[in-house]
């Protein structure tokens, strides 16, 4: 019997691997890849550490299937070995050492592009490419700049669109935290990201004058 | 310098929602299929098909009480006929001439038989039979390990 996996909800798909099927694993992995990567990346800041993580995060997670409780979402749950695996990785090492520029032990900048964070668009003009490149370094510094408890809420809830529920669950927190967490974050966020907005033309005139 | 102003809710939500997610590289999936291990233990427990222990758990009770509705003035005297009928049964094959035929043995054996299967003893037969398939039945699925198969 041959069952179209794609189309399995999650709950479903863990009933899967519980029972041994690798391709329920297969499936797992593959929806869940890049968020729980783009979330490990953002919190470490480099992709190599980033990709271990991930994989430890997977690997715990099927490991210990059996003490998932199918009330909880399995991607919350997988979120939250991810963040933990992240989280504990950042208290054992100095969090001056993150780069989002790369490699920080890269002795070229050949080296260092390889592990920076860029998003790109591959349609996009070579001129269009380096202003969003130039855009999104300067996004993706500013989250890096959050302490992980506000960056975890603020991926979650910006790039991977979690309900404030989700997010709560995942992060074992109260609602109301959830939103605080996001209120600060936000606020830190327009602050840092400043200067990317065109001058104050009031302000302009005021500082002339 | 010139001062900025703070970023709109607005501007900050379009620039959030625009935060790309990263692949991981090529191989990803196999590397951590590769570390997962092939064959977990499970619990017992969680190893036997708990729907199926039900349904023939059901099947067996209404058997059951279907062969004490039919049957409840035999029972006290259905071990004591089983245990007769089966002596009478293996007394008789004692007198049974082995050198016959095969044809002729079955011919011997089949009258003894006969009288043995009142329709009580058939009854427990089979409700026997039903238990044994069942309890084979939650004894074979929970006793496979299962492992990581394609």
């Amino acid at each position: 019997m041959s069952t179209d996996l794609t189309t399995l909800p999650d709950q479903a798909v863990v009933l899967l691997v519980r029972d041994g099927r690798e391709a329920g694993a297969r499936e797992l992995v593959r929806r869940y890849e890049r968020p729980v990567f783009s979330l490990v990346l953002r919190l470490v800041g480099d992709r190599a550490l980033a990709e271990d993580l991930s994989q430890d995060t997977f690997v715990r997670a099927f490991t210990h299937l059996d003490s998932y409780k199918t009330e909880l979402k399995f991607s919350s749950w997988l979120f939250r070995i991810a963040h933990n695996a992240a989280v504990d990785h950042l208290r054992r090492r100095h969090p001056e050492t993150l780069s989002l520029d790369g490699d920080p032990n890269a002795a070229t900048l050949e080296e260092a592009a390889v592990g920076a964070i860029v998003p790109a668009d591959p349609d996009a003009s070579p001129l269009d490419r380096l202003v969003a490149s130039e855009l999104g370094e300067q996004i993706e510094r500013a989250v890096a700049r959050l302490r992980p408890a506000y960056r975890t809420c603020i991926l979650l809830r910006y790039v991977e669109e979690r309900s404030y529920e989700e997010i709560a669950e995942t992060l074992d927190l109260p609602i109301g935290t959830v939103k605080t967490h996001l209120h600060r974050a936000r606020l830190e966020l327009q602050t840092l990201l400043a200067p990317l907005r065109a001058p104050d033309p009031d302000t302009r005139t005021v500082v002339a004058s | 310098m010139t001062p900025h102003r703070r970023l709109s809710d607005a501007e900050l939500d379009a620039l959030l929602r625009a935060l790309p997610r990263h692949a991981p590289s090529v191989g990803f999936a196999d590397r951590v299929l590769a570390r997962v291990p092939l064959a977990r233990p499970v619990p017992l427990w969680r190893r036997i098909p708990w729907r199926a222990f039900a349904a023939l758990a059901t099947l067996e009770v209404a058997l059951g009480a279907v062969f004490v509705v039919r049957f409840h003035e035999e029972l006290f005297h259905l071990p004591g006929r089983l245990f007769g009928g089966l002596g009478a049964l293996f007394a008789s094959l004692f007198r049974i001439e082995w050198e016959t035929t095969g044809r002729e043995l079955f011919l011997a054996i089949v009258p003894r038989l006969g009288p043995l299967l009142t329709p009580s003893v058939v009854a427990a037969l089979l409700l026997g039979t039903v238990g044994a398939l069942f309890a084979m039945s939650i004894l074979g699925r929970a006793s496979r390990v299962p492992t990581l198969s394609r």
